[in-house]
């Protein structure tokens, strides 16, 4: 029992500091964000490494999410007779929802791994070392580039999957279920609001900011040798996921709480 | 002589573990310092504390007799501007190509326009006895003693003051390892640079010494000139020094 007290403390402490230490991190990327250099090139770099090379892994689980979508609800609400409501069931929860979640997940798994593995690489072979010897701050050259392209492509992702998972919709309503496309397309623009899809990247942007955080924070902390850029990679995984699915709930009530 | 490094009651601890115990060291202008000591005893430890990688627990390191850890951080990146390091395991960007990696410090800090970074990469490379071929490749592409040369080149290539070398032959053969010990012994001369290497390889001290400090167990337990090295009485130099010979193939 005491050992199971004293264990509960010991993890509660290094929790503690841990999110002391995110919050520390995270108030050096606001800090720095405004000073000079400013490293463009590489901005444009992760732009092209977050943004362009997400959107195959993002599209495709658009396409599919917005197919299945279309599938369920239709044998759903057919139980209820309301399967005219399937276009507005798949933009509405493409747009509101699967769009920004999926998206935020997938390139969480990608972009969030990647980031952590590639910085804590870095750590553990002192090249973050040899930037500092170098008179540039690590933070400016690795962290800020990441965040800000992570802020950046996120949105852009999500808008485009929103468009990928509605034409996945549109595909299985009209050459699987049977919908007129007029019909189909109409129903989708119908009851879809501009706040819809707003709340939608407000969201991709808080998980860009999220993945590309997280990412960097565990690269920067990571432990010595190949196990700890593994546990690292892993963190920043699991990490940013939990953190993506507990911010789109604040968000979403939020917007539609009431 | 003028010091250009003093480090004054330098301690580090970790975990309240005492690793670096009140280290006292003048290094003087234009004086070629290799610090020995065996592996674990603090060598790399001490150069991070200096280099202000790692902030002491206690003491105070003067460079060009400015304290580093008391100056604003724009007078920290002037102190670092005078000061080219290798590392261990080289350090090099691996993302970057080899002309990126050596003329990084140059673009950082400076204008520079493309033409001019590359001649000044193609003069540090020939400098290192490297071909103009390699700029384009990643470090990847290399062999280790070739990384080794584009480490050294990365470091003299804007004619630094002070030059850090951590384990410089480490994991070469002692073919290689001696041509780095020449290398280091060439660029040093030309620059009229401060060098402190770090190492725990003979040779290396042996070539590239004046003067040598051996730390054991985070203190530094002997300082002094090369050739009154083997003058020592100290019974941990002695082994350190002396194992050479032992393991040296008889014909």
């Amino acid at each position: 029992m005491t050992n199971l007290i004293q264990n509960l403390g010991k993890y509660t402490l290094i929790s503690l500091s841990n999110i002391g230490k995110l919050i520390f991190f995270a108030s050096e990327f606001f800090y720095w964000i405004f000073r000079k250099p400013f490293f463009g090139n590489q901005l444009f770099r992760q732009i092209f490494e977050i943004g362009y090379l997400s959107l195959p892994v993002v599209g495709l689980t658009a396409i599919f999410s917005g197919m299945v979508l279309a599938i369920q609800s239709y044998t759903g609400f057919a139980r209820l007779g309301a399967e005219d409501a399937v276009a507005t069931v798949v933009v509405l929860s493409v747009t509101r929802e699967l769009g920004p979640v999926l998206a935020g997940l997938m390139v969480a798994g990608r972009v969030g791994a990647s980031i952590a593995a590639e910085i804590g690489t870095m750590k553990v072979s002192e090249q973050i070392d040899a930037l500092y010897v170098m008179s540039t701050r690590p933070i400016q050259f690795l962290v800020i580039p990441r965040i800000l392209a992570g802020i950046i492509c996120l949105p852009v992702l999500v808008l485009i999957g929103d468009i990928i998972g509605i034409m996945g919709g549109w595909i299985i309503g009209v050459y699987q279920l049977g919908f007129n496309s007029y019909i189909y397309i109409d129903r989708t623009l119908e009851y879809l609001e501009l706040i819809d899809v707003f709340q939608g990247l407000v969201k991709a942007t808080v998980f860009g900011f999220i993945i590309t955080l997280i990412g960097c924070f565990q690269g920067f902390n990571c432990g010595q040798g190949a196990r700890g850029v593994g546990k690292a990679t892993t963190n920043a995984v699991v990490i940013s996921s939990i953190l993506i699915l507990i911010s789109n709930y604040f968000i979403t009530t939020i917007f539609f709480g009431n | 002589m003028k010091s250009i490094i003093e480090i004054l009651n330098l301690s580090k601890n970790f975990d309240n573990k005492n690793i670096l115990k009140k280290i006292n060291l003048k290094i003087t202008k234009g004086e070629s310092l290799v610090i020995i000591g065996k592996s674990g005893s603090g060598k790399s430890l001490l150069m991070k504390c200096v280099l202000g990688i790692l902030k002491p627990s206690q003491g105070e390191i003067l460079i060009k007799n400015k304290n580093f850890f008391s100056v604003k951080r724009d007078e920290q990146d002037l102190i670092l501007k005078s000061i080219g390091v290798t590392f261990q395991g080289n350090a090099l960007f691996d993302s970057m190509r080899i002309w990126e990696n050596i003329s990084f410090k140059l673009s950082q800090n400076n204008f520079f326009k493309f033409s001019q970074l590359k001649e000044k990469v193609e003069f540090s490379l020939n400098q290192v006895g490297l071909s103009n071929s390699i700029m384009y490749q990643f470090p990847s592409q290399l062999s280790g003693g070739m990384q080794k040369r584009v480490a050294i080149a990365r470091a003299i290539i804007d004619e630094p003051e002070i030059l850090f070398f951590d384990e410089p032959t480490s994991g070469l053969d002692p073919v290689t390892g001696n041509k780095i010990n020449s290398l280091i012994i060439d660029n040093v001369k030309r620059l009229g640079s401060t060098s402190i290497t770090i190492t725990h390889d003979l040779s290396s001290l042996n070539k590239i010494a004046n003067k040598v400090a051996m730390i054991n167990e985070g203190k530094i337990i002997w300082y002094g000139e090369k050739q009154d090295l083997k003058k020592s009485k100290n019974k941990t130099l002695n082994e350190f020094i002396n194992i050479d010979s032992d393991v040296r193939i008889k014909t």
